[in-house]
């Protein structure tokens, strides 16, 4: 994922501009700052939902560049942005997810609900789920068709301690297959990240960790 | 168009039908709209014999409010939910596009199976050929399926809600609308009527410009 001179902002001026990165797969970039400065567009913009002012993002595989409609489906988000289907249960709800992305057959969706501490559960409304179960469910949807960029907007929000500690074990043993940017400012995410992104200092990266 | 976006729509359409029956929302609307709409028209026009062609334009100007009132909610209800973009990352656009077509027109077309009934009953039409006066009813629901889905596409995008998919529809379904009444009027009577080219050709071309559109509605 390579940002090159990323700038973007909204009518009163540009929230950051001239951003430059080159994460590589097995690498974990966090994002920081202040409310407000464009952490959360920042992540729109890597998962192709928003076309930055300034600049662009490249997802490149061993051949080259690859058009941002073919490297979505691959992308996993997970953001306050983007909810669950409340009116189905949290097995369809994960079956959707990998149908909408050409997965089918068996999908092992009962041992990922079992991860993520919600086995018992599979066949109830999502509707009926607290804020921190859809938290944890929105992770079993994006582990169980295996994306290949995980990007998390405070990926811990609504969580208990338990449910921390199974993103986090998750979250770093995923660091190998792939890439992750964390978008957060709480002091126990930013630990994860080796590069760091603060968008208080126009962006400019610099080595976490 | 690919093999791709096909399995998206059949997904999409699977997904919506499953909420659909479970929330049962958008058929309510439609076919309380639809039954308000002829009761009311019976009742203020008072009399049980009118012309076919008055009877024919009644009609689609009750299914057309009955499309716009109805079909845009598969769209907000998505925005509504926060569930678009997800959607969005996960598949094709023109997949999304038409599923969701695919889910209006199965919509549209049991809420007629509720009003057209009460239509003819209220009204007391005689139907020429029914295979005619059907494909029309079938054609021009593609017709209006097609529009108002991309019309709700925009407007869902725009944040603005129902009354603007009214007032942006009308102009794109006014072909439709016109040879849909001739056709329909034309069947009631059993006479000949060209109205059903139209009919036919309609959502063919709606939906390929559609189909090109939507990238743009979707994709900044």
């Amino acid at each position: 994922m390579i940002l090159d001179d990323v700038g973007h902002g909204y009518d009163r001026g540009f929230l950051f501009r001239s951003l430059k990165a080159d994460l590589q797969p097995g690498s974990i970039a966090v994002i920081t700052g202040s409310n407000g400065t464009g952490k959360t567009t920042l992540l729109r913009i890597l998962a192709g939902l928003l076309t930055p002012r300034e600049g662009r993002v490249t997802y490149c595989n061993g051949k080259g560049s690859l058009p941002i409609s073919s490297v979505r489906p691959r992308l996993g988000f997970v953001t306050p942005a983007i909810s669950l289907y409340p009116d189905l249960t949290a097995r369809e709800n994960v079956l959707l997810a990998c149908a909408l992305r050409g997965l089918r057959g068996t999908l092992d969706v009962g041992s990922w609900l079992d991860r993520l501490g919600l086995s018992g559960r599979e066949n109830d409304l999502v509707g009926s789920f607290s804020l921190g179960m859809r938290q944890r469910l929105k992770y079993a949807c994006l582990f169980a068709y295996s994306p290949e960029v995980l990007l998390l907007d405070e990926p811990c929000s609504h969580l208990d301690e338990e449910g921390r500690r199974i993103v986090a074990d998750l979250v770093l043993q995923y660091r190998g297959e792939g890439v992750v940017v964390i978008a957060t400012n709480d002091p126990r995410e930013v630990q994860w990240g080796e590069l760091l992104i603060n968008l208080d200092s126009c962006g400019h990266p610099t080595k976490g960790r | 168009m690919n093999y791709s976006s096909i399995w998206t729509a059949a997904v999409i359409l699977q997904k919506d039908v499953k909420t659909e029956l479970r929330s049962r929302h958008g058929v309510s609307i439609l076919i309380l709209f639809g039954v308000t709409a002829t009761m009311v028209i019976s009742f203020a026009l008072g009399i049980p014999d009118i012309d076919e062609a008055v009877a024919a334009a009644l009609l689609w100007i009750i299914l057309f409010f009955l499309s716009v009132a109805g079909l845009g909610y598969s769209f907000l209800r998505e925005e509504e939910q926060m569930t678009m973009d997800g959607l969005l990352m996960a598949a094709s656009v023109e997949g999304v596009y038409l599923g969701k077509v695919l889910f209006n027109l199965m919509l549209l077309l049991v809420a007629q199976g509720a009003v057209l009934p009460l239509f003819i009953l209220v009204f007391n039409l005689q139907i020429g050929p029914w295979a005619r006066f059907l494909a029309a009813m079938f054609f021009g629901s593609c017709g209006l399926s097609v529009a108002c889905t991309l019309v709700a596409a925009l407007v869902s995008r725009t944040g603005a809600k129902g009354p603007m998919l009214a007032v942006l529809a009308f102009p794109i379904l006014f072909p439709l609308l016109i040879a849909a009444s001739a056709d329909t009027a034309a069947a009631l009577l059993g006479a000949a009527g060209e109205g059903l080219q139209v009919l036919v050709l309609y959502p063919g071309v709606v939906g390929a410009f559609a189909l090109m559109l939507v990238k743009f509605i979707w994709e900044e």
